[in-house]
């Protein structure tokens, strides 16, 4: 965190970040804050409590000559009844889609999901299909029945091409791969059109509503 | 994140305890949800319906037939005489493919840059779930004078501030000056009762605003009408001076917060988007939503404090299908007034007849009689004006996606004698396609009969010309009740959220003007009464307001 008045500092000669907005989904316990928690901090806690008091965390992401940055909305355990609210997916360009590879269940989920984005998402969402907990399965060598992977990559990987999506196995325990999907999103996450230069109604027409002091209009003194 | 967390069983929660149940996901509810999750307590919020929002919920088309049909078999109280129309009827054959394109506001409302609701949403940092914009104009619509062509343009471009009244070229210079002291007079800053000890409205308390507007600013009868309508937002040509100044008065402090116009809209469908930002500060704070039929409330018991016998005892108890067991709380909150099905209060609370009728529509062409009155007043005084001018005002031309459109009592022949308003968005506020309007019409409730349709007809007509909607729906609000708060120490009580003086006359007939602000408002008092049910538990939680 100490990083941000650098990066600050830096972004005032740097090309104009893209801002994406990124969802997290995917079955309770599958490592989705983890895996969050390893990209924006490259950490990650053993036995971490379910997501409590994070609205969104964000990240840069340097790709080439463009900088991302990444605004991570976590569930906040909403979609544990089905009540995911619609607002969650408005305005997402990017979504991870995210399963235990130890646990098949999570996987029939994952696929509710990619559906679920299809049909309440924008339809030029760039999704990644992400198989965690790589970690559990490392030492397996291949053929070993007494594996404890249930979802085997190509299976992971035919959900992806079927659905167009990026696919990735990782662990956030060790950080495999984490990067790489960032980084991978990011690269299929469209240039935004240069707008005009930022005025008090940000690009998108999108008020922050806590900067609202702008001096008035109609600052005629007559 | 523990496997134990998860749930074991189909019908197990995880936790047989919440400080707090909250009963529907309307916006006062919401906001009280979020602001006690916040404060360190458990909270379980439900919401008998499968979306958010409640009485303020944003719909897609289907979910807004689905409510229509609900309506007619009388299972939401809060509503009367709904119907819907599909006039085209490819739309409707087509609708599981598009229909989710659309959000739908059932209470379409626009947000005063200064007040309640913008207050909560910055200090509870809720603001930055949800995308705002600002109303692109106001234009009240001028009833043909005898002997005039009915050709000539009748919409009249409301100025949103002094520096449009400047440029406005049909305003002489002497209505100019009498406007600007008008303007200076009603805009600056008062406490909440310096409207009592204001010098120009003693002995003027029973003026209307057009007589107050006459008399003492020498206003023309059309600068008084555009003011009182398009500014003050009266509904009617009685009301009094005094609240309709009071409204003003916020109208001219909200321009210039965040840009020229004084009003805000919530992108992708208005409150319901407010409704859900609050519900996901409170999941992110820990609170835990359950929608639907698995969130329907049976057994419910509240026991008087007196019989509480010891401390493990809560005052709350219930059934949920989503929970194997009955749930504790020791306060619940009820927006909804379904929870006790037979409660007298509730049916007290709730108003017996209608307040106001709305009609939602849906344009795939803009008509013109709409364009005409999204266009900015034509000016001829281009050459004068330096290359900044000119830059704002093609701005101004080509934002056109929120729009409000008032229609002055009696200025449509077989209308309202109440002044009747539309609310008019295009894409670019995401709550329908590229190439598509949403159009909202809303009116005072005729005191006699109840036909939406019949009210807002003529003015429908009006403004669509030959166009036909894709779709088209009417119904009747009664006037919102007071959530119930039901908690050991005071039982079965609505939550007596009295108005601010600034509410207290015809709050019913601005809802959508000050009913945002309203419901904050009623939030604080559920906030309060939540603490104070908790804070015998919950040693560290104040009970005292931040």
């Amino acid at each position: 965190m100490e990083l941000k008045s650098y990066d600050k500092y830096r972004m005032s000669f740097a090309p104009p970040t893209t801002s994406v907005k990124l969802v997290l989904l995917g079955e309770a316990a599958v490592g989705k804050s983890s895996l969050v928690l390893r990209f924006v901090s490259n950490d990650f806690q053993e036995n971490k409590e379910p997501t409590i008091g994070a609205a969104f965390l964000t990240q840069k992401c340097t790709i080439g000559e463009r900088t991302i940055k990444y605004e991570i909305w976590d569930t906040a355990g909403q979609e544990r009844f089905a009540s995911l609210a619609p607002m969650y997916y408005r305005n997402a360009q990017a979504a991870l889609v995210v399963y235990d590879i130890t646990k098949p269940a999570s996987f029939i989920k994952a696929r509710h999901w990619v559906k679920e984005l299809h049909e309440q998402a924008s339809k030029d969402i760039t999704i990644a299909l992400v198989g965690n907990k790589h970690d559990l399965v490392e030492d397996d060598n291949d053929g070993d029945d007494s594996s404890l992977r249930k979802v085997s990559i190509e299976e992971g990987q035919k959900l992806a091409d079927e659905e167009g999506l990026l696919f990735f196995e990782t662990s956030a325990k060790t950080a495999y791969n984490v990067n790489e999907v960032f980084v991978g999103i990011g690269s299929k996450i469209p240039e935004a059109p240069l707008l005009k230069p930022q005025q008090p109604q940000a690009t998108d027409g999108r008020i922050d509503l806590s900067t609202g002091t702008a001096p008035a209009a109609d600052g005629c003194a007559c | 994140m523990s496997d134990s967390l998860a749930p074991s069983s189909e019908n197990d929660i995880g936790q047989s305890h919440f400080d707090v149940t909250v009963v529907g996901t309307g916006l006062c509810e919401s906001i009280a949800a979020s602001a006690l999750a916040k404060r360190g307590l458990s909270v379980l919020h439900l919401d008998p319906h499968e979306y958010y929002g409640d009485r303020h919920a944003s719909l897609t088309v289907d979910e807004m037939v689905q409510w229509v049909n609900e309506i007619q078999a009388s299972a939401l109280h809060q509503y009367t005489a709904a119907s819907y129309e599909f006039p085209i009827s490819e739309f409707e054959s087509n609708l599981n493919k598009v229909a989710r394109q659309y959000a739908l506001s059932v209470f379409p409302a626009i947000l005063p840059a200064r007040g309640d609701l913008i207050d909560t949403l910055i200090a509870e940092d809720v603001g930055k779930y949800v995308s705002f914009r600002l109303v692109d104009g106001v234009s009240t619509y001028q009833k043909p004078r005898a002997g005039e062509l009915r050709e000539t343009a009748r919409w009249k471009r409301v100025p949103a501030g002094k520096d449009q009244i400047f440029k406005d070229s049909s305003l002489s210079l002497l209505d100019k000056r009498r406007l600007m002291k008008f303007i200076m007079f009603a805009s600056s800053e008062r406490s909440s009762d310096g409207w009592e000890t204001e010098p120009l409205l003693q002995g003027k308390e029973s003026q209307s605003i057009l007589e107050f507007l006459a008399s003492t600013f020498q206003l023309s009868h059309d600068l008084a009408d555009t003011i009182a309508y398009g500014i003050a937002f009266c509904t009617s040509p009685t009301e009094l001076a005094k609240p309709a100044l009071m409204r003003m008065n916020r109208y001219f402090r909200s321009i210039g917060r965040y840009g020229p116009s004084p009003f805000l809209v919530a992108q992708y469908g208005g409150v319901g988007e407010i409704t859900q930002a609050f519900c996901r500060a409170s999941a992110v704070y820990g609170g835990m939503y359950i929608l639907g039929p698995q969130g329907k409330i049976s057994d419910f018991t509240c026991t008087p404090q007196e019989k509480i016998s010891d401390h493990s005892q809560h005052a709350i108890s219930l059934r949920i299908p989503a929970h194997h067991e009955p749930v504790t709380s020791d306060v619940l909150i009820d927006g909804t007034g379904t929870v006790l099905e037979h409660s007298s209060s509730a049916t007290e609370g709730a108003a017996k007849v209608p307040s106001q009728v709305c009609c939602i529509a849906i344009l795939s062409e803009l008509p013109s009689q709409i364009q005409t009155a999204i266009a900015p007043n034509t000016t001829r005084q281009d050459d004068s004006a330096d290359p900044e001018d000119s830059k704002d005002e093609q701005v101004e031309e080509n934002a056109q996606d929120v729009f409000l459109m008032i229609f002055p009592p009696g200025s449509v022949q077989g209308g309202s004698t109440q002044a009747v308003r539309a609310l008019f968005m295009g894409s670019g506020t995401g709550s329908c396609p590229a190439g598509q309007f949403v159009l909202y019409l809303q009116a005072m409730a005729e005191v006699d009969s109840v036909v939406p349709k019949q009210t807002l007809q003529p003015y429908l007509e009006c403004l669509l010309g030959d166009v036909s909607p894709l779709f088209i729906t009417y119904y009747a609000v009664k006037a919102t009740a007071d959530p119930l708060v039901f908690s050991s120490p005071t039982t079965d009580t609505p939550a007596n959220t009295t108005p601010s003086s600034s509410l207290e006359q015809g709050q019913e007939e601005l809802v959508w003007f000050e009913g945002l602000d309203m419901e904050a408002h009623r939030a604080r008092e559920l906030i309060r009464r939540g603490l104070v049910a908790t804070s015998h538990r919950t040693h560290g939680v104040s009970a005292e307001e931040d």
